[in-house]
């Protein structure tokens, strides 16, 4: 159904495309970011080589469905103003991210802003321009 | 026309399905909010000053991954050995078979080339140790006169084991220039992340050349005659002097690498988790 949406929405060429650190960008639609406004937090795993971040978000039906965003590791997304307690389960934030080429509701995390405005971005440049090689 | 005034209707509508959900669309623009890389943010904030004579001690910062010249045209052995890795750039993490994957060693020298944000450089008597942010290994590079080892990985009783980290000889080129040489690097570590392969007979130079106090460069210099068809300059790339000396932890951690795999790797490839 998302793949549907977007599709009607097309998308827009990026300007340059991230290369992710240590896992490559495979599995990611890396030319998009899909904006999940009022995700509520579940679970924040300051956790290498990855963070993740699992959130719920709903609908105006009410029906939840469960998303999962990796963002780079501890020691580089704290370059970027992030810490173990940056995301504490129930916060409501917006969630940027690049999906998953296969549907499933997983992504790389774009960036993440925070009920106050704080905006937490991803470390996703990874090996400075040879994507193909990363 | 119609049929371009019907596309336009569904597109509008599609439009209205999606405000009515919580997803939008934002005009893609890959955010980079800052370094990544502590190299990045130091810019040239240390101490600054010529550079010590024969010194590289201290703590170096560098980026996730330097960048990498094309390798050489591959033998058939060495094509072979490609079209068996898997890489991640090439195939979801779920689907790749890069030994990073279950955390296994980067090895030498991918272990100089990727995940370089840290590296710390300190001495003991007959030798350079030369450490790394990532997953806190070392190498020991013995400066002692003694010669690299000989048939690494043979069938006699004496030839030494391959070793995930090779074996390091190095000695100073005048005052700046520290010239490290390695042999016996194990056949199972890939060259990079796009999963060049090297063999048993890889023969790796690096030269490190402090430039001043702040700046050290370093190229690295690949010989594989089994793999490549000539010899061939992987990198050059550098690293910063960090005024603090000090740099965060950054492992790969088996446990929280399996629960990653769980969690994003595999549903990230293959199924729809709703």
């Amino acid at each position: 159904m998302l793949l549907m949406f977007l599709t009607f929405l097309g998308v827009l060429p990026a300007a340059s495309v991230p290369a992710f650190a240590h896992h490559g960008s495979a599995s990611y639609k890396t030319d998009k970011v899909v904006v999940m406004k009022q995700a509520t937090v579940t679970k924040f795993l300051w956790a290498n080589p990855h963070t993740m971040l699992l959130f719920d978000v709903k609908d105006d039906k009410g029906n939840i469905s469960h998303w999962a965003g990796e963002a780079g590791s501890p020691a580089a997304v704290r370059l970027l103003g992030w810490n173990k307690n940056s995301l504490q389960p129930g916060d409501v934030i917006t969630v940027h991210l690049y999906p998953s080429k296969f549907e499933s509701h997983v992504g790389r995390l774009d960036k993440i802003v925070l009920a106050d405005g704080t905006t937490l971005k991803d470390s996703p440049r990874g090996d400075q321009g040879v994507i193909s090689r990363y | 026309m119609r049929n371009l005034f019907q596309s336009s209707i569904v597109s509008l509508a599609g439009a209205l399905v999606v405000s009515c959900f919580a997803f939008a669309q934002s005009s893609p623009k890959p955010n980079f909010g800052g370094p990544e890389d502590l190299k990045e943010k130091l810019g040239d904030t240390g101490p600054g000053g010529p550079a010590p004579r024969r010194d590289l001690t201290g703590f170096w910062a560098g980026r996730v991954a330097a960048k990498l010249n094309p390798v050489p045209a591959m033998t058939p052995w060495g094509q072979e050995q490609f079209r068996l890795h898997k890489s991640n750039g090439q195939y979801p993490v779920a689907d790749s078979n890069d030994p990073i994957k279950g955390c296994d060693p980067l090895g030498f020298p991918r272990n100089i080339l990727f995940m370089t944000r840290g590296i710390v450089f300190t001495t003991m008597p007959g030798k350079m140790i030369e450490m790394s942010e990532y997953n806190r290994i070392w190498r020991e590079i013995w400066t002692d006169g003694r010669e690299l080892p000989k048939n690494v990985g043979g069938r006699s009783a004496d030839a030494p084991d391959p070793r995930w980290y090779g074996y390091s000889i190095g000695h100073w080129e005048g005052d700046y220039t520290f010239v490290v040489n390695t042999v016996g690097s194990d056949e199972r570590t890939w060259l990079d992340n796009a999963g060049h392969p090297h063999s048993i007979d890889l023969r790796v130079e690096e030269r490190y050349t402090r430039v001043n106090h702040n700046q050290l460069e370093v190229t690295v210099k690949i010989d594989d005659p089994k793999t490549y068809t000539e010899p061939f300059v992987i990198t050059k790339s550098s690293f910063t002097w960090i005024p603090e000396q000090d740099f965060e932890e950054e492992l790969c951690v088996p446990s929280e690498q399996a629960e990653y795999l769980k969690l994003i790797g595999e549903p990230a490839a293959h199924s729809k988790n709703k």
